[in-house]
């Protein structure tokens, strides 16, 4: 039951979908791939990169079969009815897990850089409450929040660099693939925290309009998405060499505190990014967010997904309290995105072609029978 | 109409005690915004001594015009024992009636206790890269003697230290005395060649700083020193002389004339070869310049080729002579390669590094260091 109000393009699609995958893991990107891939960071972002393209790709293909269903519908007549359920759960249960962290995460950043004395609680639970107003309202409000928050993502990103470009060492790159395939594999597999948010291609297919189009869209977003990671790992190895970005928490916001800015008055502009990039999480939060509400909703059979919005917060919430410190905060996302997204991003779609191809074969044996 | 009166009343009555931002607000004059930073070791104590300075905002306020409450000096200096640097800056405030703010530092001087002692130097540098305040961009330097002798002084010229400090480096391509670098290239250094590095030096004269020269690091620890020449010697040989003057002598009719070569021009470029076990790292130096003084008994052959000919000759020797001597500093009292050979040979030559890596410290000290000098003196003045 999709009505008309409920219907977005393609272009709009895939500005989503570069909003939801461009979230928290730009902060500490550049020191995940650093740590594993040495100088050769920019080419393990660059092969995830295409790897994400390949497996976006390929869960649109499969839910370009059945163009009038969603994740929920169609994946229960792929792999039964039990195992489908179970799955949508974990899957729901899997997006609400990335809301909670980018929350705490950017609690966390806002509390050490703007808000040094309101507590926690209250920062993550008024992204929350905002994200839940937004939500509420369906698809079509959230694309367009993500339309016009676009350019105030990309823009600053790409700016704030500009004063860098005589710091950058080429050195710092060199040399090239000296490092051991294992080591460089693990570096790519680290950026999947950092890649996740393309599983809405799941549930969001039967929504587009013009679904010829949105092909040509995926792959603009994510090419986008690698352009935009391997500019900030280019400029914080290139400010400060892989090993010291390594042994950093947050590089992006290193390099942006070590640029030196000489035509503005402004000394320290990390608060400035700061505002920028709480449009960042806020796009990634709200997306993740409105599809674990349409998968619970679609599963229970619910009419509207709207009752469901604000029951989910308590649950987010106490996700995003549960971690300690800073320290577990990322260890749980980091087990999060190498096994949950491995099984959603790579796992989940084989199995799903593996099981139409099986199916197809035996309707072509009925027929012929 | 009584209704909608009522309503209005009641918004404005509960907009503005839930909309007032400014509860917390710390007035400016009440912040002491740092601008320096001198950190000690308490003497026969496991303690720190950091000394801040932070420039008197009511007198920056009030300007020129006199009245008003306060005291006149431009800026306060005050010392306090801590077990860490972090707790110093905390409890300061049992004794200040001013909120700290280190997010403005623009320099941190080492005293020369802190730096020959290795765990207290790491605990140091730990402290300023967890921080959240500080910048990256701020100088850190290191002084022969106590960092507070230095803070506590009064200096005619310019009594906010850390101003002062910001300023003489930004005219560091003037001489190449001293290198450089900001808190951001040291700490990237120590990352990189596990606590290896060059830090500024600073001593202080009567009315006046000076910064010339710098220390050198070595796992974590004060290695040595090194002065003007050795110093200009370890900037030719990195490539960061931008500018600044080479003095050598030319023979006059009694004694020597001493003859400044003003560097504005200095390409360097690098190599390695390897023979048989031997590293032979070859820098080359391309510098353009102008000669600036000379001598009234010469007037009239500076336009003559071949003295232009043997000064550039004489420049080139010197600017050899200074390279040989900061080598023989790294290679032979101080045994640590800040020069970035093995950097180079790491990023260039990686079959190269690999060999020598696992010992490459033993191996550096057998480096041969070749310099291929050729400077171009291209003016000279507005005399023949």
């Amino acid at each position: 039951m999709i009505n008309n109000n409920d219907k977005v393009t393609a272009n709009q699609v895939s500005i989503l979908v570069f909003n939801t995958i461009v979230g928290a893991g730009i902060l500490s990107l550049p020191s995940d791939v650093s740590k594993e891939a040495g100088p050769n960071g920019i080419l393990a972002v660059i092969l995830a990169g295409f790897l994400s393209l390949f497996f976006a790709r390929f869960i649109l293909y499969i839910s370009s079969l059945f163009p009038k269903e969603t994740f929920v519908e169609y994946s229960s007549k792929l792999i039964t009815k039990p195992i489908s359920v179970f799955v949508s759960i974990v899957f729901s249960f899997y997006l609400l897990l990335f809301v909670s962290f980018d929350a705490r995460i950017f609690g966390e950043v806002l509390k050490i850089y703007l808000l040094p004395t309101t507590p926690i609680e209250i920062i993550i639970l008024t992204m929350l409450f905002t994200s839940a107003y937004l939500v509420r309202y369906g698809i079509e409000p959230i694309v367009r929040m993500s339309e016009i928050l676009f350019p105030f993502i990309v823009l600053p990103l790409l700016i704030v660099f500009f004063p860098a470009i005589n710091e950058i060492d080429m050195a710092n790159f060199l040399p090239l693939l000296k490092v051991e395939p294992i080591k460089f594999l693990k570096g790519v597999l680290v950026t999947t925290y950092s890649f996740v948010g393309f599983e809405i291609l799941y549930m969001v297919y039967p929504y587009v309009k013009n679904r010829e189009k949105l092909k040509k869209g995926i792959n603009y977003s994510i090419a986008f998405v690698t352009f935009l990671y391997v500019y900030i790992v280019f400029f914080t190895v290139g400010i400060f060499g892989h090993k010291e970005t390594s042994e950093q928490l947050w590089p992006l916001l290193m390099a942006i505190k070590s640029i030196n800015y000489p035509i503005f008055f402004v000394e320290n502009i990390e608060g400035i990014m700061m505002g920028i990039w709480t449009f960042t999480i806020f796009t990634s939060i709200f997306s993740f967010y409105y599809f674990a509400v349409l998968t619970t909703a679609k599963l229970i059979k619910v009419r509207e997904h709207s009752y469901l919005v604000i029951p989910m917060i308590p649950i987010m919430f106490l996700i995003a309290i549960i971690p300690d410190s800073i320290a577990s905060v990322y260890k749980y996302t980091g087990l999060a995105s190498t096994y949950l997204s491995i099984f959603f991003i790579v796992i989940l779609p084989v199995i799903l072609f593996l099981s139409i191809k099986i199916r197809k074969g035996d309707k072509r044996d009925n027929e012929k029978a | 109409m009584k209704r909608l009166k009522f309503f209005f009343f009641a918004l404005i009555i509960t907009a503005s005690i839930i909309l007032n931002g400014c509860w917390d607000k710390v007035e400016i004059e009440d912040r002491a915004f740092v601008m320096a930073i001198g950190i000690d070791l308490f003497p026969e104590s496991n303690k720190y001594v950091v000394t801040f300075q932070f420039p008197n905002a009511a007198q920056i306020a009030k300007g020129t015009s006199s009245g008003g409450g306060g005291s006149d000096k431009a800026s306060f200096s005050v010392s306090i024992v801590a077990d860490t640097i972090f707790s110093a800056s905390r409890h300061l405030s049992t004794r200040l009636n001013k909120a700290l703010y280190l997010g403005h530092t623009q320099a941190i001087i080492l005293g020369e206790d802190v730096v020959e002692n290795k765990e207290k130097f790491q605990e140091v540098l730990d402290s300023l890269d967890r921080s959240y305040e500080l910048s990256r961009k701020l100088h850190l330097i290191v002084t022969p003697g106590k960092a507070q002798d230095i803070m506590l002084k009064d200096y005619t010229i310019e009594p906010n230290i850390g101003a002062y400090i910001q300023d003489v480096f930004k005219q560091s391509r003037r001489t190449s005395l001293f290198p450089n670098l900001d808190y951001n290239k040291i700490i990237k250094s120590i990352h990189d060649t596990d606590g290896n590095s060059i830090i500024p030096k600073i001593i202080s004269g009567k009315d006046e700083l000076r910064i010339s020269g710098s220390a050198i690091i070595k796992n974590y620890k004060l290695a040595g020193w090194l002065d003007n020449e050795e110093n200009m010697g370890y900037m030719w040989l990195t490539g960061n002389v931008k500018g600044g003057d080479v003095t050598f002598e030319m023979p006059g009719d009694g004694e020597d004339i001493k003859v400044p070569f003003d560097i504005f021009n200095v390409v360097t470029s690098k190599r390695v070869e390897e023979h048989n076990g031997k590293i032979k790292y070859i820098v080359k130096i391309v510098t353009e310049g102008d000669i600036t003084e000379y001598t009234f008994e010469k007037h009239g052959q500076m336009m003559n080729t071949k003295i232009l000919n043997i000064m550039e000759k004489k420049t080139e020797d010197k600017i050899k002579m200074m390279i040989k001597k900061a080598a023989d500093k790294f290679q032979k009292d101080a045994k640590v390669d800040m020069l970035g050979i093995g950097d180079y040979l790491e990023k260039y030559h990686p079959n190269v590094w690999d060999k020598y890596k696992d010992n490459w410290n033993e191996v550096f000290q057998d480096v041969e260091i070749k310099a291929e000098v050729s400077a171009h003196i291209r003016r000279i003045g507005l005399f023949r």
